[in-house]
């Protein structure tokens, strides 16, 4: 579909010619609203190259983040490197821990994978928490001092858009490439997948080490904009975070994260701000989303184009199982150049 | 999905959002004792209303402290503008919760200095959240006042000019404490403290002090449960074989509950001498059960506390919101009258005539005459102490034999401090 | 250190694994039968705590927890229907994802209504006056508060086993716990097991709360930390067994009370550490069915 995919670039173009310049437009406040949007769209792609590429449940993905942030708190505090040193480097941090914490989850599968990655993540955030010579213990560390070129909020705003652009790229071509479509072909059906030569766990495990890479990425650059690392950010409950994003914006668009990211983030902002009560409201609107429309913000939207339209529906109104055959356009998991 | 229930359910989270969407900003929670709150802050004197923000958590299981936190500073604030306001201008609170999240109680902190342009933040319950949030003042130049949050660093390596602490920091509380245990003929003690640095860092400050002013006793075991143990039994059946004589605890609010159920039971209390943070909540809550006889340990305790302000304060307290005040009431509303004052004295809202007024300024708290020190804006605050005993005038368990230790005698020395300062 | 301290220490053990058992064994079930992780089994532990204690502060000090122990239960079980009806019914045969998100909501939702109902106080339950005092174990004393929970905690296994092997409601979990797929082929009603199921382990947790309200302070955040320690009990037993929740609650009961004594330090760890290793070595837990790919 040339059509589509000229809409594609000129959707990513749009978005840039809308995140490039932000800074001279919003005042400081939006600015620091607008690198969370980044900051979180990065991480919730991250996790979907899990949930909605290859269908793992992880509990560990607050791990990654924190792991992330830790790199850049920890590189400047014991090492006395400039901060930034640490962005690169969570890379590889994150990408290490997901390997050997993949190489032990992935023994089991499904919901008990899920369980084996909530107690090792929970272990790391005990470690976060009590290493006090380490991490600086349950506090955490603050005012992490950035170089002169990260001035001004603005300069750290480019520096995360830069950043987080890269992250985008690397894993929209993840997303697209043989390799993806193998993790589409694991999701959809384990068992067909490892009949047809895939070696489903190798496969698994790339894919939750890549994950595990961004993820800690985006958390590197949540310790650039707030100068601070703390073991909260690893707790598996604020692994919920990303997952909703992600139901927002809808899993199964590569974009989705990131449409659920603005909405999460404003709607959240609005919603702290406004009530003493906000877990009640977000519980309450996750709660109606998940009830009533969980393809998530795309979903609907395409829904409603596509009738618009006054052609045959691309857009899901619902998950049905296996996932695969409803799946419209793009994303056609194709198998037939994956080589094992 | 049938279509016929999906109304019924949208209409019960529609129900939902709106019963949560009480505005926070501008209309109090209820009080925690259930009574009826006091109406939105009238806006008396003339002008713009000045605006503050109070960031608290009050959610989960500090929440209690949280809400002592709001019924405290909107009291003061109300006070204020009962009295003409500050500066002639009417004073406005604006309360936000961080839900104990560091990164919410950043971006809350933010939100209410660049969206908000309010002139003051009165912080947290946790210090993790206060660790944070004191960055995002520094940052902006915006002067943020601790009350609850007590760790150390606040005023040490995480101190910055636009930061002022008036409860005790954990080294006053540990030493305090430890001053006041010098004093009885134990020699063999134990210590239990929750795990995290709060725990840490105070009974460390007990001990070092401890040691230094008896260099007889003998510390026989440490246990660090951690924050929220809910099964108390091995730790004191393990403190108890240790065969101490005294116990010194920094476990407080529902852990020190727990404790205390789980402990006495086992005959803890008539075997070793003990003492923890029992302050106006946690007895209020044991009721009968609170153990006579144990000392406790607090920071602001209503029925220890002798000024001439005092009295006056509890009966407004108690009338308005129906229950005493909590020591987390009482620092949150030294916090707003310290801020206040100190404006009154510069004369203008700019931070830096706030701090030049504040350095060294000699305030008039709900406990007495302070000191606010230069080096670290610490509040020259007491530590107190007494025995446990049931008292029927307030109808729960209060203390006797009180003992106020100055905070100018336990806090860290200038030069002690300006050696951890960055 | 003598043999006496170490028989207290292993009672202590067991009085934790004794209320950690009676709330796993209802989240095991419910995963068992009907393949949902349900986060909001700590929101009802949480709120049996809370109805225990107000019909304490009704019906007074002396007996009152003895009815409130029965009051929450049924409470907790309530609110249970009202979630399998109204939310997780709509989510069954869809992604797993979307029930344990549900889940989750609801664990926000309870959070903020509890408070909103209670208040923020902590809130401390008087035990009835029988079981206020200790008994006398080697010489030491021993509440026998925790002995009525090592006892209750026995007796609930007991009803659980009786329940599941010698029942027709009981095969039924059986077979789903084996193979939920085929449960509506052989003609068993579906819904109406897994609404029995959740209503069970809804009651059980919000009993649970009533007991625990009875040692310890009633505050809020109860929900999520009694959740993450059931988990790690059903996690190490194993998914959808009894005697796993069983073994598992024992596990952690004493290796936290041992713990406590000799590693005092490691003491926060120990919980996730024995949950990973368990899972490292046996990943569908000591007694769970592999889960099939």
């Amino acid at each position: 579909m040339p059509g589509a995919n000229r809409l594609r670039w000129l959707g990513w173009v749009a978005l840039l010619a809308v995140a490039v310049p932000a800074p001279l437009v919003l005042g400081e406040l939006q600015l620091f609203t607008a690198s969370r949007i980044v900051i979180f769209g990065l991480w919730a792609l991250s996790l979907n190259l899990l949930l909605g590429q290859t269908g793992l449940v992880s509990f560990a993905h607050a791990a990654f983040f924190g792991i992330g942030a830790y790199a850049v708190g920890l590189v400047w505090l014991h090492l006395g490197w400039s901060a930034v040193i640490g962005v690169p480097f969570s890379l590889a941090a994150g990408g290490t821990i997901a390997f050997l914490m993949g190489l032990v989850a992935l023994r089991a599968v499904h919901l008990y994978f899920s369980m084996l990655t909530l107690a090792i993540s929970q272990l790391l955030f005990v470690l976060a928490f009590t290493a006090y010579d380490f991490t600086l213990g349950d506090n955490g560390i603050h005012g992490i001092e950035l170089p002169p070129f990260l001035a001004d909020t603005s300069q750290v705003y480019w520096f995360v858009v830069a950043v987080a652009g890269f992250g985008v790229l690397a894993l929209g071509i993840v997303w697209r490439s043989p390799f993806g479509a193998a993790l589409q072909a694991i999701r959809d059906n384990r068992l067909r997948a490892s009949f047809i030569g895939l070696h489903v766990r190798r496969y698994e495990l790339a894919a939750f080490t890549v994950a595990g890479m961004f993820a800690a990425l985006a958390g590197s650059l949540f310790a650039i904009v707030n100068r601070s690392a703390y073991p909260g950010l690893l707790d598996w409950t604020q692994g919920a975070v990303p997952i909703f994003i992600i139901l927002l914006g809808g899993m199964f668009r590569f974009y989705g994260p990131l449409v659920g990211a603005i909405a999460y983030v404003l709607l959240e902002e609005v919603v702290t701000r406004e009530t003493l009560y906000s877990n009640l409201v977000l519980g309450a609107i996750f709660l109606a989303i998940v009830l009533i429309a969980p393809t998530g913000i795309t979903g609907i939207v395409e829904r409603v184009v596509g009738r618009l339209a006054r052609r045959p529906s691309p857009g899901l109104t619902s998950l049905p199982e296996p996932l695969a055959e409803t799946l419209a356009g793009e994303f056609e998991p194709s198998t037939r150049d994956v080589e094992t | 999905m049938h279509l016929g229930l999906k109304g019924p359910i949208t209409a019960l989270l529609v129900v939902l959002i709106v019963a949560a969407c009480q505005p926070a900003a501008s209309s109090p929670t209820t009080p925690a004792s259930g009574g009826p709150g006091p109406s939105a802050s009238a806006a008396t004197g003339s002008g713009e209303p000045i605006k503050t923000a109070l960031i608290t958590d009050s959610a989960g299981s500090t929440s209690l402290f949280g809400v002592a936190n709001i019924n405290g500073a909107r009291m003061a604030v109300d006070e204020l503008n009962a009295a003409g306001g500050v500066l002639s201008r009417p004073v406005e609170l604006i309360v936000r919760d961080s839900k104990s999240k560091p990164d919410i109680g950043v971006q809350l902190t933010r939100d209410a200095i660049l969206g908000d342009k309010v002139s003051v933040i009165f912080g947290p319950v946790s210090s993790a959240v206060a660790a944070a949030m004191t960055e995002v003042a520094k940052e902006n130049k915006t002067p943020i006042f601790f009350h609850t949050s007590n760790t150390q660093r606040l005023t040490t390596e995480l101190f910055h000019k636009y930061a002022f602490m008036v409860g005790p920091n954990t080294t006053m509380e540990g030493r305090g404490n430890a001053i006041a245990a010098a004093a009885l003929p134990y020699k063999k003690w134990a210590v239990i403290a929750p795990d995290y640095e709060f725990g840490h860092l105070q009974s460390e400050a007990f001990v070092s002090k401890l040691r230094q002013l008896r260099p007889d006793v003998e510390i026989v075991t440490e246990q660090f449960p951690k924050l929220g143990e809910k099964e108390f039994t091995p730790v004191i059946t393990s403190v108890l074989a240790g065969n101490p004589e005294a116990v010194y605890s920094a476990n407080f609010a529902g852990d020190l509950i727990t404790f205390t159920k789980q402990a006495a039971p086992l005959g803890f209390f008539d075997k070793v001498f003990f003492t923890s943070l029992y302050e106006t909540d946690a007895l209020q809550a044991l009721g009968a059960e609170a153990p006579e006889g144990v000392r406790g340990y607090s920071r602001a305790p209503f029925f220890a506390i002798e000024s001439p302000t005092i009295d006056g304060f509890v009966k407004s307290y108690l009338d308005r919101y129906g229950v005493y005040p909590s020591d987390w009431a009482i620092m949150a509303y030294d916090a707003v009258k310290l801020w206040a004052a100190g404006v009154e004295k510069a004369g203008s809202l700019d931070a830096d005539a706030l701090v030049s007024a504040l350095e060294g300024y000699q305030f008039d708290s709900i406990r007495g005459t302070v000191t606010i020190r230069p080096v670290d804006h610490q509040a020259g605050v007491s530590v107190y102490s007494g025995t446990v005993k049931q008292d029927p005038e307030v109808g729960f368990a209060t203390w006797t034999d009180i003992k106020i230790i100055p905070g100018a005698d336990v806090w860290l020395s200038e030069d002690e401090v300006k050696a951890q300062q960055p | 250190m003598g043999i006496d301290d170490l028989v207290i220490q292993f009672l202590a053990g067991l009085t934790r694994a004794g209320l950690l058992f009676i709330v796993a064994a209802g989240l095991s079930l419910v995963f068992g039968a009907m393949r949902v992780i349900n986060l909001a089994h700590g929101s009802m532990f949480m709120v049996g705590a809370f109805v225990a204690s107000s019909v304490v502060a009704v019906a007074g000090g002396e007996y009152g927890l003895l009815p409130a122990l029965a009051v929450s239960a049924v409470a907790a079980a309530a609110l249970g229907l009202a979630i399998e009806v109204g939310v997780l019914r709509r989510l069954y045969g869809r992604e797993h994802l979307l029930q344990l998100l549900a889940t989750f909501a609801i664990v926000l939702i309870v959070s903020d209504l509890v408070r909103l109902i209670w208040g923020e106080e902590n809130l401390s339950v008087t035990r009835p006056a029988a079981l206020a005092g200790s008994v006398d174990v080697l010489g030491s004393p021993f509440p026998s508060y925790n002995l009525f929970i090592i006892g209750l905690a026995l007796a609930v296994g007991g009803c659980l086993w009786l329940l599941i092997n010698r029942t027709g409601l009981g095969r039924d979990i059986r077979a789903a716990i084996v193979d939920p797929q085929m449960l509506g082929g052989v003609g068993v009603n579906v819904t109406r097991l897994f609404s029995g199921v959740f209503v069970l382990g809804s009651g059980l947790a919000g009993m649970a709360g009533a007991v625990a309200a009875g040692s310890g302070a009633v505050g809020l955040g109860m929900d999520m930390d009694i959740l993450i320690q059931a988990f790690a009990v059903t996690i190490i037993g194993g998914l959808g067994s009894i005697p796993g929740a069983l073994v598992g609650a024992g596990i952690i009961g004493l290796l936290d009370a041992f713990g406590i004594l000799f590693v005092p330090r490691l003491a926060l760890s120990l919980i996730f550490l024995a949950m990973a290793i368990v899972l490292a070595v046996r990943p569908s837990g000591l007694f769970g069915l592999p889960e099939r790919a």
